[in-house]
């Protein structure tokens, strides 16, 4: 599953923006898998996190997606959180416990 | 074979408008109590007539019977849902949804503007709500699906019996009446309209409510909805008297729908402010159909409370629109008096309950024409059926050895749609033996509380003070309020209160043991029972984190706390370390680590220390670090990403999940070089949390202060503590997320934990109050 589509699996489509402002960044899994998005920096992780949840065929919101310990909210752009290329941001799923 | 059922069952049909009635139809009349027009027909079974025109007749005649409805949505009335040959039910369904185009163009704009004209009135939000509705309205199938769920949920043998006994009574009446009229035209004309009356009712008078065995039927499974509503009960008994009667009597029926308006609209407009959600809109504006109907309501109050028959908000309609109604009225309430035990444990009912009442708004709104009158009331009428007036349940107390219904509670039901919300929580007042959650009972610092009544006692001492109400004899009631409370809420203490606290210890003046007020209670009610699972809540910022409803529900009685609530806790320890300590004192402040450890390791221990420079990770970084194996890229930027070294810390704190069932803290003593391990339940670290902390440890230092710095602090050679004497122990079986939260959060005072499982509850209470405040005490 996780080595399926490491390349570009949601390139964007809208106007061809040059090289500098689109970065990869990896989606990981708890066991591990990753998936790659190629995403503008200015494009708002929204877009990301539905596109992780489509493809893994789950409901959005299934996922705590972080950054480096960071609850991603969905207007932040990679910009704004200063992603660098190919960071990691980790999909994790809910925990419960009692 | 196949033509023959369908026959069967095209005998009879529903004529039903869109609203709850007809997803849920006949089966379930207390669970969804009808509020929509349902108009019945049956046609004498000559039937040579083809299925489908037989049934576009009647559909044509009732069109014009009933020029102001709107265009009716038909249901029919089948024994043999699931028994019904696909091809002759396809092929009936479009028609059934879609009235035939003969009058629905006209249909369409005659209540199109009728609902425009509505829409003004009733204000912006209905018009949304409505538009949402009909949206979904239009989806045939969604109904049908929904149908079926629920057949499925009450279980065939009871809906078939259910249906059967419905069925032959309608059959019979229907013949008694066939039988006195001979033209027929006529006939439907004045059969269309008793079905108008029949089903318009939709409460039940106390009187015809068979209450004992009702109370258990709708009573909350839940131990705390229980202690919750009783609390609130008896808070705004004590709080707000006389003038507002009957509206705190709503308000206490239904607290997380209708808050009080005067006393109570707090929460409810905090419901509204904080989300642009359709369900909330409802809400509120459920509220704000109530507010408007108020004074109406007030006066009728006024009425004979004895007229079986009398429910305010329908008889504020019913006055105006026709008289008639009465008797038939009352036929069709013994009808339904035996209630249905309605197994459900998900609060996808409550949504779907939520669709259903935005459904008979609109619907309502929709079904607005000048003369009928059933806009939003239609709505009000669904509300509680259940005690109206206080008196009521003062019949049911004062009565020395009735017995509140606790003893058949074990067969029965649970939450379940919004609506039955309010009916739950009345009949809760008449107490109710809780399950679980055994030794939560007492109170350690009040003494006579260790003799707690039992439920049942607490429960009639709440109804005593009701009367007290009525009495207006409130001073020695009120000390029985103290007995019942648990918590400081005795007001002599509150008197006391005005000193300074010269011990901050002590729990008296520690808000999270401070009992809550009713209004406190109330907004923790609508905040956590009931509320729509992906209802957002409260944000709390600090953690980027939306709280929704299915979040703050396990914060109900001994439920599961999940990680959104763990991680938005933990977010307000770190910004209530950083306010009050990071930021506030100078690094001279502290030792640095090995001095402080040098002169003083063991002698000191943790809680005489200065207070903590604190991080509490959340509740993925030991997820993260070691869900597949032990990862330390995975989490290498955490800490500076925080902002965080290790050479800042002094205590590092990190709650984890064991194996999605439970939770456990181990704290980091960077200070005193120690990890602890601190499991609510004294059980081992079976997940080598403290080898692999050990680790991450290690390589964090090495990371960030070299591969020296970190084989200097011989983190191998620190002390590890399990479950040290000062850690409380859980003594139920959902509540370690709150032992672990409120570990960590006494471990970043440096305060000994002082609060055990009996104050449990009242810290789960609070909890919900500061996260929707998004602070925690200092």
């Amino acid at each position: 599953m996780s080595e399926k589509a490491p390349e570009d699996s949601k390139p964007q489509v809208d106007a061809k923006p040059e090289p500098g402002d689109q970065i990869n960044i990896k989606v990981r899994d708890a066991e591990g898998n990753e998936v790659q998005f190629k995403i503008k920096k200015t494009t708002q992780l929204k877009k990301l996190m539905d596109a992780y949840c489509l493809r893994m065929g789950t409901a959005k919101g299934a996922y705590r997606f972080l950054f480096d310990g960071h609850r991603i909210n969905e207007e932040d752009t990679p910009e704004s959180l200063d992603m660098q290329e190919l960071d990691c941001v980790d999909a994790m799923v809910s925990q419960l416990g009692g | 074979m196949a033509r023959k059922r369908v026959r069967r069952d095209i005998d009879c049909y529903d004529f039903a408008l869109p609203s709850s009635s007809q997803q849920v139809p006949s089966q379930t009349p207390r669970r969804f109590p009808k509020t929509s027009v349902r108009v019945r027909l049956q046609l004498p079974s000559q039937s040579a007539a083809p299925v489908q025109s037989r049934f576009q007749l009647m559909q044509s005649t009732l069109a014009s019977w009933l020029p102001s409805l709107p265009q009716p949505n038909i249901n029919r009335n089948q024994s043999a849902t699931h028994a019904q040959p696909t091809s002759t039910n396809s092929s009936l369904t479009p028609a059934l949804n879609r009235t035939p185009a003969v009058n629905s163009s006209s249909f369409t704009r005659r209540h199109t503007a009728a609902f425009q004209r509505r829409a003004r009135d009733v204000g912006p939000m209905a018009a949304r709500m409505n538009g949402n509705c009909s949206r979904k309205l239009s989806s045939g199938q969604r109904i049908a699906m929904i149908h079926q769920a629920e057949k499925k949920r009450l279980g065939a043998s009871h809906a078939a019996r259910k249906i059967n006994i419905e069925l032959t009574q309608q059959r019979e009446r229907h013949k008694a009446e066939l039988q006195q009229s001979k033209a027929r035209s006529k006939m439907f004309g004045r059969r269309c309209q008793t079905y108008v009356d029949l089903t318009q009712e939709c409460n039940e008078p106390l009187d015809n409510y068979p209450k004992k065995e009702d109370a258990t039927e709708l009573v909350s499974e839940d131990e705390e909805d229980e202690d919750l509503q009783r609390e609130i009960l008896q808070r705004s008994s004590e709080a707000k008297r006389n003038p507002h009667k009957e509206a705190i009597f709503q308000s206490r029926a239904k607290p997380s729908q209708k808050p009080l308006p005067s006393q109570h609209t707090t929460h409810s407009t905090v419901l509204a402010k904080e989300n642009e959600n359709d369900q909330v809109i409802l809400l509120s504006s459920d509220d704000e159909s109530r507010l408007k109907r108020k004074p109406r309501h007030s006066k009728l109050v006024g009425l004979p409370v004895s007229d079986p028959a009398f429910n305010p908000p329908q008889s504020s309609k019913q006055e105006e629109s026709s008289q008639e109604h009465e008797p038939i009225k009352r036929k069709s309430k013994r009808k339904r008096s035996r209630p249905i035990p309605i197994e459900d444990d998900d609060i996808d009912a409550v949504l779907e309950s939520v669709e259903n009442t935005s459904r008979e708004i609109a619907s309502a709104t929709r079904n607005h024409s000048e003369d009928v009158k059933p806009p939003l009331s239609l709505k009000l009428s669904s509300l509680p059926a259940l005690p109206e007036h206080p008196d009521d349940i003062i019949v049911l107390s004062d009565n020395e050895d009735h017995k509140p219904p606790v003893q058949v509670s074990k067969e029965v039901p649970r939450k379940s749609g919004m609506k039955r919300v309010s009916e739950i929580t009345v009949q809760s007042f008449y107490g109710k033996q809780g399950r679980g959650t055994g030794g939560v009972v007492g109170s350690h610092h009040i003494p006579e509380l260790k003799n707690k009544p039992s439920d049942r006692v607490v429960a009639k001492e709440v109804v005593e003070l009701e009367l007290s109400d009525d009495e207006s004899d409130l001073e020695p009631k009120r000390n029985q309020t103290g007995h019942i409370t648990i918590y400081d809420s005795d007001p002599s203490v509150t008197n006391i209160k005005t000193e300074p606290p010269s011990d901050i210890d002590d729990r008296d003046f520690d808000i999270r043991f401070k009992g809550l007020n009713g209004e406190e209670l109330t907004l923790v009610a609508s905040l956590t029972s009931n509320v729509p699972k992906q209802l957002v809540l409260a944000k709390v910022e600090e953690a980027n984190i939306e709280l929704k409803g299915e979040d703050f529900g396990g914060l109900r009685g001994s439920r599961w706390l999940n990680d959104e609530i763990m991680n938005s806790f933990v977010s307000l320890v770190n910004a209530r370390n950083r306010d009050e300590v990071r930021n506030k004192m100078n690094d001279v402040d502290y030792f640095d680590h090995e001095s402080e450890v040098d002169l003083n390791s063991s002698r000191r221990s943790f809680f005489s220390r200065k207070r903590p420079r604190t991080h509490v990770f959340n509740t993925f970084f030991f997820a993260r670090l070691s869900q597949n194996q032990y990862d330390y890229q995975g989490v290498r930027r955490w800490m500076s990403r925080a902002g965080l070294s290790i050479k800042e810390l002094d205590l590092i704190l990190v709650p984890i999940n064991l194996k999605n069932f439970h939770w456990v803290l181990v704290g980091i003593d960077l200070r005193g070089k120690e990890f602890l391990y601190l499991d609510s339940t004294f059980g081992d670290d079976t997940s080598d949390a403290i080898p692999i902390l050990k680790k991450w440890l290690y390589d964090e230092v090495k990371d960030k202060q070299g591969v020296d710095e970190a084989d200097r602090m011989q983190i191998d050679s620190w002390r590890v503590t399990k479950n040290p004497g000062y850690l409380p122990r859980q003594r139920d079986g959902g509540s370690c997320g709150i032992f672990t939260l409120y570990m960590a959060d006494y471990l970043e005072r440096a305060r000994l934990p002082n609060f055990d499982q009996n104050d449990i509850r009242n810290l789960r209470r609070r909890t919900v109050l500061f996260l929707q405040e998004g602070k925690l005490p200092s």
